[in-house]
């Protein structure tokens, strides 16, 4: 029911180099000291990050990265529960892991003090107003996410980062795991899970078309702080 | 201890190339491997470990966590292995434990070329006193894996962190299985997972009503 290809991809979200803004006034070594307690489990385990921790330009651009994930999930699930087209457990589905995803998403953009405006836009060509879409791209989404966070553990630097984002893992696991069921697919399909690049994933992001505007990485300003 | 090489891994580049301090952590937690063997085994199966939460890892630190996550796995496929000898289990719920306790005893396989020879001997579990093996303790003891694997995430390396992070993937994955199997209406919220450390996990197995002996 799933289709590999389906899943979205982050890097293409960066759309007119707004994150790039959004970060300008962000120092590297601020961002860790400027967490306060957020809602969400990774705004939650960003603020538990140790002041003294530094991210570094890379870690950075991992949690960006992550941020537009969340953002892509949140949207999907709000979507889908305001259309009206599922019901009954998929609909409890919906509303519990989108609470999940709109909980870290909000989390993540506070620590990297993006603002609303600068969220991107998403069309999901229809995915949202089907069940069986629906299903099918949510279990995409979930999968991908899962494979996502555990490959930007490897990447990040800064140890309590990649301990903060490593807690978010299991979480977004169990999520798989659950759409996969209600989805009528096996929830586990492999002994362990292996983790995407952000390339990897950016690629299939671009894939699916979901996002509003056509992506303009190259457009991605280099953040004005230096660090 | 070694580490599994994994052919292809696309993280395998990039994981070590730009980051020479996770390289020398993995150095180290070979090396170590190679020169202390063994830590001294114990009369209890579980690790009794005092907390070292905020601890920098360390190559004993990750032979430490890494034989808890071992133990724990080891109770998810032992249980798994008791269920299917009671015969009790049927259709979804068997069809989840089959798959279950292979996958977990992959889990085992991998932790335990991880070790080496620091591996400690399988302990034994007696679930005499579980009462009905059905999903319920099933998901109970898949969070309890994930709460340990949790617990382990600041104390391990790197490295180590990232091998393990497939394990619990699945583990997470088992338990939303179980609990959809179970009838459960919704998947547990929360975009965070909590944690337990060893003595936490000791008496919640204790709670379940599984008896514990050391192996080996």
């Amino acid at each position: 029911m799933s289709r590999p290809g389906d899943p979205v991809g982050l890097g293409a979200l960066d759309r007119d180099g707004e994150l790039g803004e959004s970060l300008a006034g962000l120092s590297r070594g601020g961002f860790i000291a400027a967490a306060v307690a957020g809602v969400g489990g990774l705004g939650a385990a960003l603020a538990a990050a140790a002041p003294a921790a530094a991210a570094t330009d890379d870690d950075i651009a991992v949690l960006r990265f992550l941020l537009r994930l969340k953002q892509m999930q949140a949207v999907f699930y709000t979507q889908a529960e305001r259309l009206g087209a599922i019901a009954g457990r998929d609909l409890e589905a919906a509303r519990v892991i989108g609470a999940a995803e709109r909980a870290s998403a909000q989390g993540l953009a506070r620590r990297l003090r993006q603002s609303a405006s600068s969220a991107p836009t998403f069309d999901f060509q229809g995915a949202t107003e089907d069940r069986e879409r629906f299903l099918r791209t949510a279990v995409a989404l979930e999968d991908l996410g899962t494979a996502a966070i555990q490959g930007a553990v490897a990447e990040l630097q800064a140890p309590l980062l990649v301990v903060a984002v490593a807690k978010l893992h299991p979480p977004e696991a169990r999520h798989a795991g659950w759409m996969r069921a209600v989805a009528g697919v096996n929830p586990a399909p492999r002994a362990l899970d292996a983790p995407q690049t952000r390339l990897a994933v950016e690629r299939v992001v671009v894939s699916t078309g979901f996002v509003a505007d056509d992506p303009t990485t190259e457009t991605r300003g280099r953040p004005s702080f230096t660090g | 201890m070694t580490q599994p090489s994994r052919p292809g891994d696309p993280l395998a580049a990039s994981a070590g190339g730009d980051a020479p301090a996770r390289r020398d952590r993995g150095e180290l937690l070979v090396k170590a491997a190679v020169a202390g063997g063994a830590l001294a085994g114990g009369a209890a199966a579980l690790v009794l470990l005092p907390r070292l939460a905020g601890s920098a890892p360390s190559p004993e630190g990750d032979v430490r966590g890494l034989n808890l996550l071992l133990e724990i796995e080891e109770l998810q496929v032992a249980f798994y292995e008791h269920v299917l000898a009671t015969g009790a289990a049927t259709g979804g719920l068997l069809e989840f434990v089959r798959t279950a306790a292979g996958q977990d005893a992959k889990h085992v396989a991998t932790l335990r070329e991880i070790l080496g020879g620091d591996a400690r001997p399988a302990p034994r579990f007696d679930f005499g006193q579980v009462g009905e093996p059905g999903w319920r303790v099933a998901a109970r003891i898949e969070d309890l894996a994930i709460a340990a694997h949790a617990a382990q995430m600041p104390g391990l390396s790197h490295d180590a962190l990232i091998q393990t992070l497939g394990m619990v993937s699945v583990d997470a994955r088992h338990a939303s299985w179980v609990r959809a199997v179970g009838g459960v209406r919704a998947p547990r919220a929360g975009a965070s997972e909590g944690a337990m450390d060893d003595r936490e996990l000791r008496e919640a197995i204790t709670a379940l009503g599984v008896s514990v002996g050391s192996g080996g």
